[in-house]
């Protein structure tokens, strides 16, 4: 049995890293494993959460990007809608230390309470091992991962690339959607777009 | 002296634990230039400014106004197409009635490397002009005020918003020919050096070849450098490095596919900018799709 689990895993993560270096993450292919420590400490997998779709949101809350989704509110909205769908929802921070966007894992609790975010986690990513592995490219680059552990979604959250609020109301938001979609049985309709945002601030 | 409202955005700066960064409204200096009644405001890491190529204007005539953007070393603003990140300045006019703006111009752009992205925009210093037409008539109309809400992004390692709204005063003169402003250089300057089409002798092919495509321009001439900026933001992989293979005709470039392609695609858009830095607007049909329909270029449709 663990020898099967270990075959598996080992296949995965091959899997995953020969994606990577192949070509960029493809929708409908798996979705690599990875092992990460949210900002309590504790360490979660994608393979934990085999049977529930898993949104990976990449975090820079000092990105304009990412603020037009935090200061309006709409991102909040987003987490309390479809976790409370049982949906999981991690979001991510690979910015290096010194970058903009690197948090403490007290700062960064600080920040979820006063902003009343509702992710199911943060995950710290400092190395931005995670980052790379998905190829996150902006902030924010949001991802989704069926319970079978297939890529379903990777790209921008809406299809407005603008810094300003008032965009949200009329954008179309992709991973909405998405989830929308898949949740429903149904195939997602756009299961890639252009990530828009800043640049993950990864360590040079 | 004219009055001018400037405002810019930025996040608060300091990274005291735990405390939410509120955003800051800061109000910004407002510069008053004697020539033009100009207003230029001062932004996070530059200032921005509305100029005009003439000191007054006349019915019927149309005239050049553009957004001149000076930036801190290092900082840069962005491309119509901006790339892997950032977002291109927007400009939203109120003129006098019976006034209409063109759209905004933009000059060749250049590649920035933003960690592993690469976009495309401009340091220094940039105009972006546009030109205003005036209406048939202006009765008895002595002056007029052209403004513009300017929306931008500024960068370097970090994004920073700006907003400012500017305004210009011109005299309405009638019957004569506005006078060149101080500005009149850079406009011209810069209408030399803005993107032109691709002269109609060029031969220009494409030939999809596993993760690349290949971009083969014959313009009878040998071309050391060649660089591509795509138009469409989802064809070409920003960040690849771009090969130039020089031949006695003109190049072959190589440029990686990007990871969003619609497949397949018909066309590559964008601007090519030769070694000597002028840029050409560029169509170049992609083989699986050519056709006769689909080569814009009339010598090309000759040839076939």
């Amino acid at each position: 049995m663990i020898t099967r689990m270990t075959v598996r895993f080992a296949m995965t993560m091959m899997f995953g890293l020969m994606t990577v270096a192949a070509w960029a993450l493809q929708p409908g292919s798996l979705a690599p494993d990875f092992t990460a420590q949210d900002t309590h400490s504790k360490t979660h997998t994608l393979a934990e959460h085999r049977g529930k779709y898993v949104v990976l949101e990449w975090h820079n809350r000092e990105c304009p990007f990412t603020r037009k989704h935090y200061v309006s509110g709409n991102m909040q909205r987003l987490q309390q809608e479809w976790t409370s769908k049982g949906v999981v929802w991690f979001t991510v921070i690979s910015s290096a230390p010194g970058q903009q966007g690197y948090m403490t894992a007290d700062q960064e609790n600080s920040y979820l309470q006063e902003m009343k975010a509702a992710p199911t986690a943060v995950l710290l990513d400092p190395s931005g091992q995670l980052g790379h592995l998905y190829g996150a490219k902006t902030t924010p680059h949001m991802f989704i991962i069926s319970p079978t552990g297939l890529l379903i979604y990777d790209g921008g959250i809406d299809d407005k690339a603008t810094t300003d609020e008032a965009d949200i109301a009329t954008a179309h938001n992709y991973v909405s959607a998405a989830l929308a979609e898949a949740l429903a049985g149904k195939q997602v309709s756009t299961p890639v777009s252009r990530p828009y945002g800043c640049s993950v601030k990864y360590a040079h | 002296m004219r009055a001018c409202t400037c405002r810019g955005q930025m996040p608060g700066s300091g990274h005291a634990p735990g405390r939410r960064r509120a955003f800051l409204l800061i109000p910004f200096m407002c510069l008053l230039t004697m020539e033009g009644k100009a207003t230029a405001a001062a932004g996070p890491h530059g200032t921005v400014d509305l100029i005009t190529e003439v000191t007054s204007i006349q019915s019927a005539r149309s005239f050049w106004a553009g957004l001149r953007f000076q930036l801190e070393k290092g900082w840069h603003i962005y491309w119509i197409n901006p790339g892997d990140s950032g977002e291109p300045p927007k400009v939203q006019w109120t003129l006098p009635a019976g006034f209409h703006a063109g759209p905004l111009h933009w000059p060749t752009p250049r590649r920035i490397q933003d960690h592993s992205l690469v976009d495309y925009g401009y340091q220094d210093e940039v105009l972006l002009p546009a030109q205003i037409q005036p209406p048939a008539s202006l009765g008895a109309v002595h002056e007029v005020q052209l403004r513009a809400t300017v929306k931008w992004l500024v960068c370097r390692e970090i994004c920073l918003p700006a907003r400012a709204d500017l305004n210009l005063t011109l005299p309405v003169v009638k019957g004569v020919q506005g006078k060149p402003s101080a500005w009149h250089s850079l406009f011209a300057k810069t209408r030399a050096s803005l993107p032109r089409p691709a002269p109609q002798s060029w031969r220009l092919s494409v030939t999809p070849e596993g993760q690349r495509f290949l971009l083969k321009v014959d313009t009878g001439e040998p071309e050391t450098a060649a660089i591509f900026f795509p138009l469409e933001p989802d064809q070409v992989e920003n960040a690849a490095q771009q090969r130039v293979n020089s031949s006695s005709r003109g190049f072959q470039l190589e440029l990686q596919k990007s990871d969003l392609l619609p497949k397949p695609v018909r066309r590559l858009a964008g601007l090519l900018v030769l070694a000597s830095g002028q840029g050409y607007v560029i169509q170049a049909p992609v083989d699986a799709y050519r056709s006769e329909k689909d080569s814009l270029n009339p010598s090309q449709r000759k040839a076939k």
